[in-house]
């Protein structure tokens, strides 16, 4: 018997209304994360992925449907969005701080912990502009770490990147979330992103969007899966061609 | 071959001493020209070439600023117009800083202010100087309220567009973690345009000496403005030229007042 699901969403339909008419961006969207699980949206620019993520985490109500969450929602956005004007430490304590647990004991010594496990403690009393920006990130997923979110959305987290920095930020970032187990959501267009990431992927078709077609990737790495490795798995090329051919379709259908 | 310690030491002082007579030509030249202006002016006034009766001249601007200094009443004009100055300048922006927060704090009413804040932005605010004189009085709290008049309104629209254009995915980082409206603002908006706020009361305080000056014009026993206006009546261009001169002093303090102040809460 299945548990009941962390997240699930069921026929969600969004519609914004403009000066110039209405404008239906999401269709019919239906799916569910169990505890534990990663699971990726893919989809074309501009398809409605942010639109999700902004009702997932309650910024926007959808026209129809439900939503069932069980607990709360952590957030990572496009760019780390870390304050200048605070160090490294204050910045990854901003969440708490705005929830008054700055100051208990357990999340001082979780946020040490984080920050001590991720390569960041030498760093706690620099400010952001001193560091890469895979560190930036890397402090950016810790912020959101702190409050012990139940679930994680990830909205294109790479993207501002340049590519090889995205290839050993997004390395980085998935091990933390499979090492802390996270339940968590990602938001790409990256078709070898998404395979290398997730267990679960529901491709998205072009606006109004719905869930096109979902795959459970299932990869044979040796080795612990992370993206690098999952990239050397002998099905990741089979996986890619498939997905990479439905998008395609869709992209010409109009 | 690359220098040798001792080289590299040598080129840094011939770099320094370069740097430093640099330096000390520009500043001769100023110096030269400021002498040469006041040298010109008072030869050209002994000549008779200046009619010292439209243009006065240095020494007997000179003469009349010992008169006031010596009986001690250029420091009660001084002091007047300084805070006059002091007090519009800390109304005005307080209070446009306060007023700017509101309209962020609730969208809609900057939405239904924002054509009369466009149209007060617009008018030449000394314009308004004679109504606010009429209904605060002829005196200090009516020119202090002409210096307000002068910087809220720009005060109210610079704070609120810096405050707007805070990055809006900065916003929802925060309101992710569940932040209120408050929180936003005192951990966000205000720390990200603390140089804003700063270079806006640099533009403050210098509207603020206008709006004063204007005040005095037109009402006042007391001040530098009433000392320029009251020379200009009586035809005593030495005393025009004097006020104008303390004036110019008086800007120049208030603004490296504020320079010291801006450089001591970016060293924090």
């Amino acid at each position: 018997m299945k548990a009941e699901p962390l997240l699930s969403l069921e026929h969600i339909s969004m519609t914004f209304f403009n000066q110039d008419g209405v404008l239906p961006v999401l269709d019919d969207i239906s799916f569910s994360l169990q505890q534990g699980e990663i699971g990726a949206l893919l989809g074309p620019s501009g398809c409605g992925k942010s639109t999700i993520l902004n009702i997932l985490s309650g910024l926007l109500a959808p026209t129809g449907g439900t939503i069932n969450r069980q607990g709360t929602i952590g957030y990572m956005f496009q760019r780390d969005h870390l304050l200048d004007w605070r160090t490294i430490y204050d910045n990854v304590c901003i969440g708490l701080e705005i929830q008054h647990l700055q100051n208990s004991d357990l999340h001082q010594q979780k946020i040490e912990r984080l920050l001590r496990t991720y390569g960041l403690w030498e760093f706690r009393k620099r400010y952001p502009t001193e560091l890469s920006g895979g560190m930036r990130q890397r402090a950016a997923l810790i912020r959101t770490l702190a409050v012990d979110p139940d679930i994680l959305l990830l909205d294109e987290p790479f993207s501002a990147l340049d590519s090889q920095t995205r290839l050993t930020v997004s390395e980085d970032i998935c091990n933390i979330i499979r090492q802390e187990k996270k339940t968590t959501l990602l938001v790409t267009h990256d078709i070898s992103e998404a395979i290398s990431f997730a267990d679960t992927i529901y491709t998205l078709s072009k606006r109004p969007a719905k869930i096109r077609t979902t795959y459970r990737i299932q990869l044979t790495t040796e080795q612990p899966h992370t993206p690098l490795n999952a990239r050397k798995a002998p099905e990741f090329q089979e996986y890619f061609n498939i997905i990479w051919e439905e998008m395609m379709q869709d992209a010409s259908h109009s | 071959m690359p220098l040798t310690a001792e080289q590299t030491k040598t080129a840094h002082q011939a770099w320094l001493l370069q740097h430093k007579r640099e330096k000390q030509k520009i500043r001769g030249i100023q110096i030269f020209l400021l002498a040469g202006f006041l040298i010109l002016w008072e030869a050209a006034a002994r000549l008779g070439i200046l009619d010292t009766f439209l243009f006065s001249c240095p020494s007997a601007v000179l003469q009349i600023f010992w008169t006031y200094f010596s009986n001690g009443t250029i420091w009660r004009h001084i002091g007047i117009t300084m805070e006059e100055t002091f007090a519009g300048f800390f109304i005005g922006t307080f209070s446009g800083i306060a007023i700017a927060t509101l309209l962020w704090w609730k969208p809609i009413l900057s939405r239904i202010l924002d054509p009369f804040l466009v149209v007060l932005n617009a008018l030449p605010k000394t314009a308004l100087a004679p109504i606010v004189i009429v209904w605060f009085g002829a005196g200090m709290p009516g020119i202090i309220a002409v210096a307000v008049s002068i910087c809220i309104v720009v005060t109210i629209i610079s704070a609120y567009t810096d405050f707007r254009s805070v990055d809006e995915d900065k916003v929802r980082m925060l309101q992710s973690f569940g932040a209120t409206r408050g929180q936003i603002l005192y951990k966000l908006i205000l720390p990200a345009n603390r140089d804003n706020m700063l270079s806006l009361a640099k533009i403050n305080m210098g509207l603020c000496l206008i709006g004063v000056i204007v005040g005095e014009f037109l009402v006042s026993r007391c001040g530098i403005g009433y000392l320029i206006v009251y020379g200009s009546q009586v035809f005593r261009l030495d005393l025009v030229m004097m006020g104008v001169v303390i004036l110019a002093v008086c800007a120049w303090f208030l603004n490296s007042l504020l320079n010291l102040l801006e450089h001591h809460i970016k060293k924090l």
